[in-house]
């Protein structure tokens, strides 16, 4: 996995530590917030905490068909931040978007799609067109009954009738985020104890 | 018969009584024991025995020479609009007697010297960090607090009273520090009550008065900078943290879960929602006067190293109150919950875990 971050120019740091900041602010949100508002807080605050990271690295922010995304410097990888279902991080299930998603999700389906069989047909001399861009889901899932962030950053590649992602060619799964983590473990040392102070007898009283 | 005006009157006030109560308690007029606390009639025999029996008091006590009590404007006191003066007296006259045992075991014994920094116009975050620089104790979590006041020469007693509205009080007197802690709140209320006297002891040491609410929000942020430095907080304090992630959290810095959550709103990690709904959930699983997750009760160094040789020549809890002319409770409960041994009979010797006090007689 780390290979293949590498090879898209990213880090297993940056994603994991972009999705605990974004995260946070769905942690503020309560009941009486919207419905809505921690899914839109918590896609539009990590993909803000991804542009802060990527941007100065000389990526750039995009939107086409009003999906936010980040672009690499020459166009061929693009990051689309999503909330995936309970599947998110865990290899060997069936792994969805937590939202129907639409015409923008569906055209980077298609363009992936596309890269992936000029990949396969490498026997076909190239057409000199524009290199395919291939859009990356980075998915994550708050699962609060193990308190951790599941995060992964994965390609999707179909998606099913009511708009939901549910396959993908591949997937990189990182590790999980401990939240309510018990700080690591504090040792006697680590703590400043004072000297114990000399407690010295004046003289030697007759008893 | 001679008796040292003062000392009726300080022990009335530890009493909690006004003239008037003692006055009718004893028998006599308010007229004639105003008289005898200003030393212009002396009571007769018959009349000091009263006294003395209604205060609780050996008689010797009424004749010994004046004490210096705890300066009324120096000391700190939290939540003074809520205490009566009667109150407030109490807990003083308590200090006064302190004070006396405090120069009791001063003749006897060598205690550390005071190094307690005295600042002027330093916000408490930097004050807080400059104590920790002079200490050497960089960013690390504090260990037990009592220790680190004694080891920097302050003098650590109990407030010898059952009195919830005073959380502690601290005065300097001739170049030494005095801290007076309630050891009847939860431990952690205890270490954040160190920090916060101890912050007076630094920022608010020139006697300044009236000691209003500004000084006490200094002192609270203080004690909360001390005991929680920012770099370790931002560095450790689970970020976005709900009640049971603070729960477990706060065990790195031995501090309550409300005392870490207020130190990281301050810190701006954790949003005033947050922070707000910390507050309606420890309320709601019944942690508003307990304390979750609790920490041991953490004892003083000196006063049970001092007791400990005093036993160990033969000398009781008894004689030293005999010695003082006080009676054996007002030695209990200047030293209550600091001390972990028993003076007569068994128990542990020293302030912490069955280990003997390095001590050496010269």
């Amino acid at each position: 996995m780390t290979s293949r971050l590498d090879e898209l120019g990213l880090s297993e740091r940056g994603l994991a530590d972009s999705v605990r900041w974004g995260v946070e602010f769905v942690f503020g949100c309560t009941l009486n917030d919207p419905d809505y508002l921690p899914g839109i807080l918590g896609s539009g605050k990590v993909t803000r905490a991804v542009r802060d990271w990527l941007v100065p690295l000389g990526w750039k922010r995009s939107k086409v068909l009003n999906q936010p995304s980040t672009v690499n410097r020459d166009g061929t990888v693009s990051i689309v931040v999503a909330g995936g279902n309970a599947a998110t991080g865990v290899i060997g299930e069936d792994l969805a978007t937590r939202s129907a998603k639409g015409p923008a999700t569906s055209q980077a389906i298609s363009n992936n799609l596309q890269g992936s069989l000029a990949d396969l047909d490498s026997s076909v001399p190239r057409l000199e067109i524009e290199a395919p861009r291939l859009t990356w889901m980075l998915l994550y899932f708050m699962d609060a009954e193990r308190e951790q962030i599941r995060v992964e950053l994965s390609m999707p590649s179909l998606m099913d009738a009511n708009g939901y992602v549910c396959q993908w060619s591949e997937r990189n799964i990182l590790a999980a985020i401990l939240f309510n983590q018990e700080p690591s473990g504090v040792t006697e040392d680590e703590y400043a104890e004072a000297p114990k102070p000399e407690v010295v007898r004046k003289r030697i009283e007759s008893v | 018969m001679v008796i040292t005006p003062s000392r009726l009157e300080l022990a009335r006030r530890r009493n909690g009584l006004t003239k008037n109560d003692l006055a009718r308690l004893v028998g006599v007029s308010t007229r004639a024991l105003l008289a005898y606390e200003t030393g212009e009639r002396r009571p007769s025999a018959e009349t000091m025995g009263k006294m003395a029996e209604v205060l609780g008091f050996p008689e010797a006590f009424f004749r010994g020479p004046d004490l210096e009590g705890p300066p009324v404007d120096a000391a700190s006191f939290r939540a003074l609009s809520r205490l009566t003066a009667g109150q407030r007296d109490r807990a003083l006259a308590a200090g006064t007697l302190a004070l006396a045992l405090s120069d009791w075991i001063e003749s006897r014994f060598e205690l550390p010297q005071p190094s307690v920094p005295r600042l002027r116009s330093v916000d408490p975050e930097t004050a807080a960090e400059y104590v920790r620089a002079e200490w050497s104790l960089a960013e690390r979590p504090l260990g037990n607090s009592i220790h680190m006041l004694e080891a920097h020469g302050v003098r650590v007693f109990s407030l010898a009273e059952e009195n919830a509205e005073i959380d502690a009080y601290s005065f300097w007197r001739s170049g030494v520090p005095y801290v007076f802690l309630n050891t009847q709140k939860t431990a952690e209320h205890g270490r954040m009550d160190a920090a916060h006297e101890l912050g007076h002891l630094v920022m608010h040491w020139r006697h300044e008065t009236p000691r209003g609410r500004e000084y006490e929000r200094e002192a609270e942020a203080f004690a909360s900078a001390f005991l929680m430095p920012r770099s370790s907080i931002t560095a450790a304090a689970p970020r976005g943290a709900n009640l049971d992630g603070l729960i477990k959290a706060k065990r790195r810095w031995n501090v309550s879960a409300a005392a870490l959550a207020y130190r990281m709103h301050v810190l701006g990690m954790l949003s005033d929602w947050q922070y707000r709904m910390v507050f309606v959930e420890l309320a709601r699983r019944g942690f508003s006067r307990s304390e979750p997750n609790p920490i041991q009760r953490e004892t003083s160094h000196v006063l049970g190293a001092v007791l400990g040789v005093l036993r160990d020549e033969g000398m009781t809890k008894q004689a030293i109150a005999q010695e003082l002319q006080v009676p054996e409770s007002e030695l209990d409960g200047l030293i209550f919950g600091l001390v972990l041994m028993g003076l007569e009979g068994g128990g542990n010797r020293s302030g912490r875990d069955g280990e003997r006090p390095d001590l050496r007689v010269v």
